[in-house]
């Protein structure tokens, strides 16, 4: 397990390193020049390599590798264009909104598809089952912006209980969690249904009813725990989804998150803010891929006995 | 006289089907007192393990149960969920037969047997504990103390079905249905296992139903056999009495068609020709008519046979055997 | 590309031609009586208003001089004063300045206000004044296109002083109730302009963070404080959030808004409309060192694209379609021949004459300067993809398409002109300022801006003609309408006046309820 462990770890870090390293390359050479572009339009030569002093884009392209490597290594990703503060600061302030978005939405869905997803799988012909397929249905043919949209106007625009946007306190998550919980509810939904309607067919399951457990704990021990490991695939997959969701919620909210500031930091064309915003994101996404796998050979003692 | 444990008269189970309901289980009767035992014998598919699961009120949701089953004097036929509850487990226990299907894949063994325990019981978990170790060590599990942190995938075997067995001991039951509890165990464990089980049966008092295919395991175990066949008994009685003298054509070509102990080998295996057909689709007649060598013209494939005394307490169904008597069995 | 200019009824009145202009401003060297705020008397500023914007402030860099964004604008009007003001009808009043006299038409002469000082405490001195005005006349900013090239500022004494411009420079007044006065220690040193803005004016810098700019009331003003205590400037970048903000009051003020913007307050009471309509025009700025370069391209383009259907559709009939190179708002515009109509024939024809009869592909950057402008541009990309004409897009942040937009071949924007006179927008085509917005050089054309310049009242009209014709028929860059200016105001600010196009210069007069 601890060399499962180790080398999954390494991994991990040579994907983010090749991501830091790529995402510097492609923008320095497809991108034009930032001096150039930050600099006014009155702006004079001299004032424009002024700019590129400062940027330090007027030294050799390999330099500029090291010394952002260098930096970020040490935790200094460099001073963002647009802002004029520390990226590493800008990204500090922004991606705890973020990860509470989406941690939120993430906890929403699958609160409600645990729930839900079993009593349905339970009982398919209940309430249970027909709320859950609307359930799935809506979410599933709504787009984030649309049902985002529509949520301002009503909760916040027509019944003032919300804010419809910005970052006020924990009361500007509510309507963005909710939306982009929406908007992955329905694979999580079929994918335990159809797992949990697997799972309550096996043998195991009527070994627990044969020792007299009751259906809650059948329903949500025995069988919730065999059924969440497809989940958990899914929610590794969907880590993407989740995040290009919230960047959408984050822009129909004008919630300040990370993605409404790498939105802001492409279109402003502020290149160590892009660079930061990607390297720190792909660390986040290899790193909760990491944390899926190493949580399935916590759940599953098959997996760990296998790669022991 | 004492109360039977448990009286099953006439029971059938039945699914439904495209021209009405199929019986599966049909005209299954049998008693068993506090401590007796019964054997059911047969081939896979000929309904065992879904009586047995009958008596527990766990076949599929599908199944309807009809006819008289008693524990204790009280009907379970209709009893609600809720009602059957406290009786499994703690009344009567069950042995699957593929302990490595049987047991949750995620969750330790000391955590299943604790759940089972405190299914019927509130006490400390600490309590619970020692018993799951107690139980353990009666199925003759070494080491039980550290096994309790083991998941099933971490087993052998026959570990698993000991786990299986303290498994079925914990909530301390009056009857335990063993169901093929030995079929997936290579013979010397198979051994073991039976052993096992007749130990328990006589220190703990319980009753046992013990489901197999074989009846050499069923001479072993002892007590009452009921053979079946397509989901119907046609044969029953003392074990011992039965195997001597098998009555019906089918226990006997089940006899012949098995390597067992304790016949000899001087006459070769003769399997018993054509298929074991599907429970529910004999319909009306001798079930065993289509495969069976010595079948009544115009009455077996007609005629459900009723049951004739061979011996007393050995009962049989067969039209043959109501003819003609021994004489005319192959 | 844009100036705040003043509105129609002041300034028109004032000079829309020199001599009138001398006069009346003779005139108003006579006024000394402040036209004190409103809200000061009641004492303590107290309460916030948010604006919503669509934009940020160009750069985190508060030189109100460097540039003419909208945000730098509203910020600059509030922590900073000039040497004049100007009030909601755009006449000229008393500002640092208690009275002035126009000498000649090249030199006024002020008196400057004693007992003022700026927010951190330091006087307000001549030398202030002189920093700030010769920085503007020695070139290299963009503000110095507003005054004349090589004006300069003669102290006399400490209180008085004498702005001097090497020309005649008709507009004087007007730009100097536009020049904000800043310390000479910030000029000295340009680096603190990256600190905040430190001016006089209002309101005092406190903070931006990127998104939000945060004023404070100046109780200290020499004005009289002012009625609202907080002023926040808020970026909201997405057009339905900013609307939806303002719908559930997080916002109280939108600023330049949209058509749709205005149909979802329309049956609303909750709020009221402040409409401007400024000399303002809406062009597609093109940038002539690239194929734009070429005059049968520019003219083909003027035909394939659909003036008149944009203004009506996505504008909803807010903005005039004018015939000229000048705004049909300014002072001697006159609609001009030919018209350039909407002809994909006649666009496709030129095409063919053209350096580029295969096509030809353009870079445009898009953002959200313009209301509507991403909808326009996709028109706009569409239109020219029907002539053979690809068209690149990238989309830009407000901040960052302020700074860059002349890299790119074609883009939306504003030119928002300073005063009714055509002599500023005529004056966007020579020099300088040619070079830097348009890459364009013509010495033609110089000559022609010279003349009107040089005219006599008899002759402007047709000089005026003249280099507006020049620019026309040439399609320098395309016209596309005038733009009016809408902000909708929550009700519960009250008293929101504007002078149009420069800043918010009026805010103190308001109050919140």
């Amino acid at each position: 397990m601890k060399r499962y462990v180790i080398r999954r770890t390494a991994q991990a870090v040579i994907i983010v390193l090749a991501i830091a390293i790529t995402v510097f390359v492609v923008l320095r050479l497809s991108a034009g020049d930032p001096a150039r572009i930050r600099a006014p339009v009155f702006a004079s030569a001299e004032v424009v390599e002024q700019y590129r002093r400062d940027f330090g884009t007027d030294r050799p392209i390999v330099e500029q590798l090291g010394t952002f490597l260098l930096g970020a290594v040490q935790g200094d990703l460099g001073t963002s264009f647009r802002f004029h503060q520390p990226v590493t600061e800008l990204i500090r302030t922004a991606l705890p909104r973020t990860l509470a978005l989406a941690g939120c939405a993430l906890a929403l869905s699958l609160s409600v598809t645990i729930i839900l997803g079993s009593l349905a799988a339970l009982r398919p012909r209940s309430i249970w089952g027909a709320l859950a397929t609307i359930l799935a249905t809506v979410g599933q043919s709504a787009p984030v912006f649309w049902t985002g949209a529509l949520m301002v106007i009503l909760f916040a625009v027509n019944l003032g209980w919300l804010p419809p946007g910005g970052f006020t306190g924990v009361s500007s998550l509510v309507l963005p969690a909710v939306a982009v919980a929406l908007s992955i509810m329905p694979t999580q939904l079929r994918v335990l249904r159809s797992s949990m309607r697997g799972v309550l067919r096996e043998e195991y399951i009527r070994t627990a009813q044969a020792f007299g457990l009751s259906d809650r704990r059948i329903t949500f021990v025995y069988a919730l725990k065999n059924a969440l490991l497809p989940l958990l695939t899914v929610i590794g997959v969907d880590v993407g989804y989740l995040l290009g969701g919230v960047i959408v919620a984050e822009v129909v909210f004008a919630f300040p998150g990370v993605g409404e500031l790498a939105l802001v930091a492409l279109n402003a064309r502020d290149y160590p803010l892009v660079q930061g915003i990607t390297i720190v994101t792909a660390s986040i996404f290899v790193i909760v891929n990491l944390v899926i796998d190493l949580a399935y050979a916590l759940i599953d003692p098959r997996i760990r006995m296998e790669q022991s | 006289m004492t109360t039977p444990l448990l009286t099953v008269q006439d029971l059938a189970v039945s699914f439904p089907g495209q021209s009405g309901p199929v019986r599966a289980v049909d005209g299954a009767s049998f008693e068993l007192n506090p401590g007796g035992r019964l054997v059911i014998a047969g081939e896979s598919g000929s309904g065992k393990s879904l009586l047995c699961r009958s008596l527990l009120g766990i076949q599929p949701e599908t199944a309807t149960v009809s006819g008289k089953l008693e524990w204790k004097g009280q009907s379970l036929v209709s009893l609600s969920r809720d009602q059957w509850r406290p009786l499994r487990g703690a009344s009567i226990a069950m042995i699957f037969q593929d302990p490595t299907a049987a047991l949750n894949p995620l969750l330790s063994v000391g955590r299943q047997i604790i759940d089972a325990i405190r299914a019927h019981r509130r006490c400390p978990r600490d309590e619970a504990r020692a018993r799951a170790v107690e139980v353990l060590g009666m199925a003759g599990l070494p080491d039980p103390e550290h096994r309790l942190t083991n998941y099933p995938s971490e087993l052998s075997g026959g570990m698993r079905q000991r786990v299986a067995i303290a498994l079925a001991l914990s909530a301390g039951p009056e009857l335990i249905i063993a169901d093929e509890a030995t079929t997936n165990l290579d013979v010397s464990i198979q051994a073991q296992i039976v052993k096992l089980l007749r130990r328990l049966r006589l220190d703990l008092e319980v009753a046992l139903i013990f489901v197999t295919h074989d009846l050499d395991l069923a001479a072993e175990v002892g007590g009452d056999l009921m053979v079946m066949y397509a989901g119907q008994p046609v044969e029953m009685g003392d074990v011992q009495a039965v195997l001597a003298d098998p009555c019906h054509p089918y226990t006997r070509g089940l006899l012949r068609s098995a390597p067992t102990l304790r016949t000899t080998r001087e006459v070769p295996l003769q399997p018993i020709p054509g298929q074991a057909p599907k429970p529910g689709s004999v319909g009306a007649g001798a079930p065993f008519r289509d495969r069976c060598p010595v079948a009544v013209e115009g009455v077996c494939a007609l005629q459900r046979p009723g049951w004739s005394q061979a011996a007393p307490g050995h009962r049989v169904a067969c039209h043959r055997f109501e003819k003609d008597g021994r004489a005319g069995l192959p | 590309m844009e100036k705040f200019g003043i509105e129609r009824g002041g300034s028109k009145g004032l000079a829309s031609s020199r001599r009138g202009f001398l006069q009346g401003a003779a005139a108003m060297g006579l006024a000394s009586v402040l036209p004190l705020r409103a809200a000061a008397q009641d004492g303590m500023p107290s309460g916030a208003v948010i604006f919503g914007n669509a934009e940020p402030p160009t750069a985190n860099y508060w030189d109100p001089a460097a540039g003419f964004g909208l945000v730098d604008e509203q910020v600059a009007s509030l922590v900073h004063d000039s040497l004049l003001s100007f009030d909601q009808e755009g006449n000229i009043g008393p500002g640092l300045a208690v009275s002035h006299e126009v000498k000649s038409d090249k030199v006024v002469a002020l008196t400057l206000r004693e007992g003022v000082t700026f927010h951190d405490g330091s006087p307000l001195t001549a030398e202030d004044v002189k920093a700030s005005i010769d920085r503007l006349g020695a070139g290299g900013l963009a503000q110095a296109m507003v005054v004349t090239p090589g004006i300069t500022v003669e102290i006399k004494s400490p209180t008085e002083i004498e702005v001097v411009s090497p020309d005649a420079f008709g507009v004087i007044l007007s730009a100097l109730a536009y020049i904000k006065i800043l310390p000479k220690a910030n000029i000295d040193n340009p680096d603190n302009f990256g600190k905040g803005g430190l001016g006089t004016g209002p309101y005092k810098f406190v903070s931006y963070d990127g998104t939000s700019v945060i004023l404070e009331a100046n109780a200290d003003y020499w004005g009289g404080a002012p009625g609202i205590k907080t002023v926040t400037f808020r970026y909201i970048e997405d057009a339905q959030a900013r609307i939806n903000a303002l719908l559930s009051g997080q916002v109280d003020i939108l600023t330049r808004v949209s058509a749709e913007d205005l149909s979802r307050v329309k049956d609303n009471d909750e709020f009221y409309i402040n409409s401007q309509t400024p000399p303002a025009q809406i062009v597609a700025i093109y940038q002539h060192n690239g194929p734009l370069g070429d005059l049968k391209l520019r003219q083909a383009i003027a035909h394939a694209i659909n003036r008149e259907g944009i203004a009506a559709s996505i504008m909803q009939g807010a903005n005039a379609v004018g015939f000229s190179s000048l705004p049909t708002t300014s002072s001697l515009y006159e609609p001009l021949e030919p018209k350039f109509e909407y002809d994909l024939d006649k666009a496709r024809a030129l095409m063919a004459e053209s350096a580029y009869p295969d096509g030809a592909t353009l870079r445009m950057s898009t953002s959200t300067l313009v209301p509507n402008q991403i909808e326009i541009d996709q028109i706009i990309a569409a239109s020219l993809e029907s002539i053979g004409i690809k068209v690149e897009v990238e989309r830009l942040e407000v901040g960052a398409f302020r700074t860059s937009y002349n890299t790119y071949d074609i883009n939306l924007n504003t030119l928002a002109i300073f005063d009714y006179d055509p002599d500023f927008v005529l004056g966007f085509y020579v020099g300088g300022t040619a070079e830097a917005v348009f890459h364009y050089h013509d010495p033609v054309y110089e000559e022609l801006y010279a003349a009107q310049r040089a005219a006599t009242a008899e002759t402007r009209q047709a000089a005026v003609t003249a280099a507006a014709r020049h620019l026309w028929e040439n399609q320098v860059t395309l016209y596309l309408s005038d733009e009016t200016w809408h902000f909708i105001v929550n009700k519960r600010v009250q008293g929101y006046v504007r002078a149009p196009l420069i800043g918010e210069n009026l805010l103190g007069q308001a109050t919140v309820a």
